[in-house]
């Protein structure tokens, strides 16, 4: 009971219990790689403008909300890549082709530009229309004037309609259209009435396309990975059971040495705390617990335990009177253990190697909370039960 | 045996020569983060039976593995097979139209990501190496205790990269932060044991070295256990998740060589430092 009055044993209580709140009322959420769904990864041609990374990201999220996805998550990373999270199924082919277009999209006739996306003014889904499956659209009153009189008199010429450089129709000008008087109704058929899944996607890409308008640069597909949820729900499954049995092979190890569950149950409880911890920092700052974040978990909890193994044994060596100077030392010991983990996985926030930084946010927050949280704590307790021990 | 301790200190320290030659000459597994493509894996029927797609497929790499529940294919493609092509057939030989209906994972890296991600991960251990160096440096302020502890580090790393170039594990996402993790652990016991040899005046320095030992070989060997867990669990329950096992297995080498390197190398270092070259100042 002391104990509870002590200044750092508190400290460690009032923040787990903290964490368990937050992790209870706010949850924590999985990465799409344990959840299920699909990260793409976009990469620019060259460097943008944070500009023009805003508008990017603007136009893709139109894009894939455009697509019939509404819960997605578009944001740049640094000035060359766009990582995109679908937190569902979704099919990945149509998807691919509607972001990674760059959408510049233009009409010609006899080599003359008759609209481009911009004079777009409505669009609407494809469908099967009079003349095939395709998409409508109409133009607005300058682009269908500036068509009229690019038209006038071409009747039977072909009407070259491009989407980034590629031909994507090209249908006859019918002489009732090339009478110099504005048609705003147009229509890109790509298929007849039975379309493909393949013509069904090309139709998607050219109506997001001349929905969303077009990208600043081009943009490559660098990174898709996509996980189905049943199997997300499986990695966590898994991961949560190897957790457990990991932790209980290191309380069989820890007890084989110690002999003593007055040892071995707090150095478990103190660890598992510490795991709390990250789980509560995760919830608070919206973090998304992906594969690489659990393998920073299980680093953490494995430093926890060494440095707890450090604690014990200095408190075990130190006389009664030089247990103060003992347990310095095994600070000394763990602070310096600590600065050299940041110190190694520091590059990788200096670097953004993307996919690793959930893994080095939870190793130095787990570090961080272990030095200046729990372990303290754990001096604390391991020294008190000792002195009956 | 106490005589012979300067021929054994240099043994782990050729084993780790030796690794790098073995890498140099065996050569490493890429996988996909590295070499690009494609990696899809998906829950198949029990005596599913691959051989027309390995033979349409000759470039691409099929793998069966079974877990208690379920028998996953691993598909693993080059950035010039064609993917589309691919996972149509796949689709085809499963029965269905699409494959995200199944237990379905796929993950598609482009040759600029890839070839950025070579870069990005052999500078990131590096980086790491030399900022752990210096940190070392200042919490000792003393050359020999300090470059033992980076010595045993960077053989730790070398002979960890050994195994995997034996066994075949891929360089990769996962398997980069294994090393990252192994320069922590490494350095753990290093600090442990220097501090102690170091700071602690009352013992004798036999007595001292063998109170570390006690402690030290019970933080390796929780982590040893925990990793070989993960390793066992993971590969029975869940092989998709490759990624823990990778990290599993990569730290399960780079501890057991690091209990060498601490205790024979290190201890080695030290005890030549205490009982010769500081006294001969």
């Amino acid at each position: 009971m002391k104990l509870l009055k002590d200044k750092k044993v508190l400290f460690l209580l009032v923040c787990v219990v903290a964490s368990i709140l937050t992790i209870v009322f706010n949850g924590i959420s999985f990465g799409v790689d344990l959840s299920g769904g699909s990260t793409i990864v976009l990469q620019t041609e060259k460097p943008v403008t944070e500009q023009e990374m805003g508008v990017i990201t603007e136009i893709l999220t139109s894009r894939l909300n455009t697509n019939g996805l509404s819960d997605v998550n578009v944001y740049s990373r640094g000035s060359e890549e766009i990582a995109i999270e679908i937190p569902e199924s979704a099919d990945l082919e149509r998807i691919k082709k509607v972001i990674a277009q760059q959408g510049v999209f233009y009409a010609t006739i006899d080599n003359v530009t008759a609209y481009t996306g911009k004079d777009v003014e409505y669009v609407e889904e494809p469908a099967l229309t009079a003349a095939g499956y395709g998409v409508s659209f109409k133009l607005s009153s300058e682009g269908a004037d500036n068509f009229a009189n690019v038209s006038y008199g071409k009747g039977g010429y072909k009407v070259l309609l491009y989407l980034d450089e590629i031909l994507i129709s090209d249908p006859v000008l019918s002489p009732d259209l090339a009478d110099g008087k504005p048609h705003p109704s147009q229509v890109i058929t790509v298929a007849g009435s039975n379309p493909t899944k393949a013509d069904e996607d090309q139709a998607w890409a050219i109506y997001t396309a001349l929905k969303s308008g077009s990208l600043p640069v081009k943009v490559n597909i660098a990174y898709i990975n996509s996980i189905s949820p049943t199997l997300g729900e499986e990695f966590i499954k898994s991961s949560i059971i190897a957790g457990i049995i990991a932790f209980l092979a290191v309380a069989t190890v820890i007890g084989i040495r110690y002999k003593t569950p007055k040892i071995v149950l707090p150095i478990l409880i103190t660890g598992a705390s510490e795991v709390l911890l990250i789980l509560g920092f995760a919830s608070i700052i919206g973090w998304k617990l992906d594969l690489a974040a659990i393998a920073g978990i299980i680093a953490t909890l494995g430093t926890s335990v060494d440095h707890q193994i450090v604690i014990t044994d200095e408190t075990l060596a130190g006389e009664s009177k030089k247990v103060k100077r003992s347990i310095q030392r095994a600070f000394f010991i763990i602070f310096g253990a600590a600065a050299t983990t940041i110190a190694a996985m520091s590059p990788l926030f200096l670097m953004s190697i993307g996919m690793l930084k959930g893994f080095a946010i939870t190793t130095i927050a787990g570090v961080l909370f272990g030095v200046f949280i729990s372990r303290p704590a754990f001096a604390r307790i391991i020294r008190e039960l000792l002195r009956k021990y | 045996m106490y005589k012979n301790y300067k021929v054994l200190t240099v043994i782990p320290v050729i084993l780790a020569l030796l690794s790098v030659v073995f890498v140099s000459v065996n050569g490493l597994n890429q996988s996909i983060d590295v070499s690009g493509g494609t990696e899809i894996t998906v829950i198949v029927p029990n005596n599913f039976d691959y051989s027309s797609l390995e033979k349409q497929y000759p470039d691409v790499d099929f793998k069966i593995s079974t877990s208690s529940s379920a028998q996953y294919l691993d598909v693993k493609a080059g950035t010039n097979v064609d993917i589309d092509e691919l996972r149509n057939s796949l689709a085809a030989a499963l029965n269905t139209d699409d494959l995200s209906k199944l237990q379905y994972t796929e993950k598609q890296i482009g040759s600029t990501l890839s070839s950025n991600f070579w870069n990005q991960g052999f500078q990131a251990v590096g980086f790491a190496f030399l900022f752990m160096a210096i940190v070392v440096y200042a919490i000792f302020r003393t050359p020999v205790p300090s470059f033992a502890v980076i010595l045993a580090a960077a053989s730790d790393i070398v002979i960890a990269v050994g195994g995997m170039s034996l066994f075949g594990i891929p360089i990769s996402t996962s398997t980069i932060a294994a090393l990252l993790m192994l320069i922590g652990y490494s350095v753990d016991t290093d600090i442990m044991l220097t501090t102690r040899v170091l700071k602690r005046k009352s013992d004798t320095l036999e007595n001292r070295i063998n109170q570390s030992m006690k402690t030290g070989m019970t933080m390796s060997i929780t982590t040893i256990v925990a990793m070989a867990v993960l390793y066992l669990v993971v590969s029975y329950i869940v092989p998709a998740a490759e990624m823990l096992k990778d990290i599993s297995i990569v730290l399960l080498i780079g501890l057991i060589a690091d209990l060498m390197l601490t205790w024979v190398t290190n201890v080695g270092i030290l005890r030549y430092y205490v009982t010769e070259l500081k006294k001969s100042k």
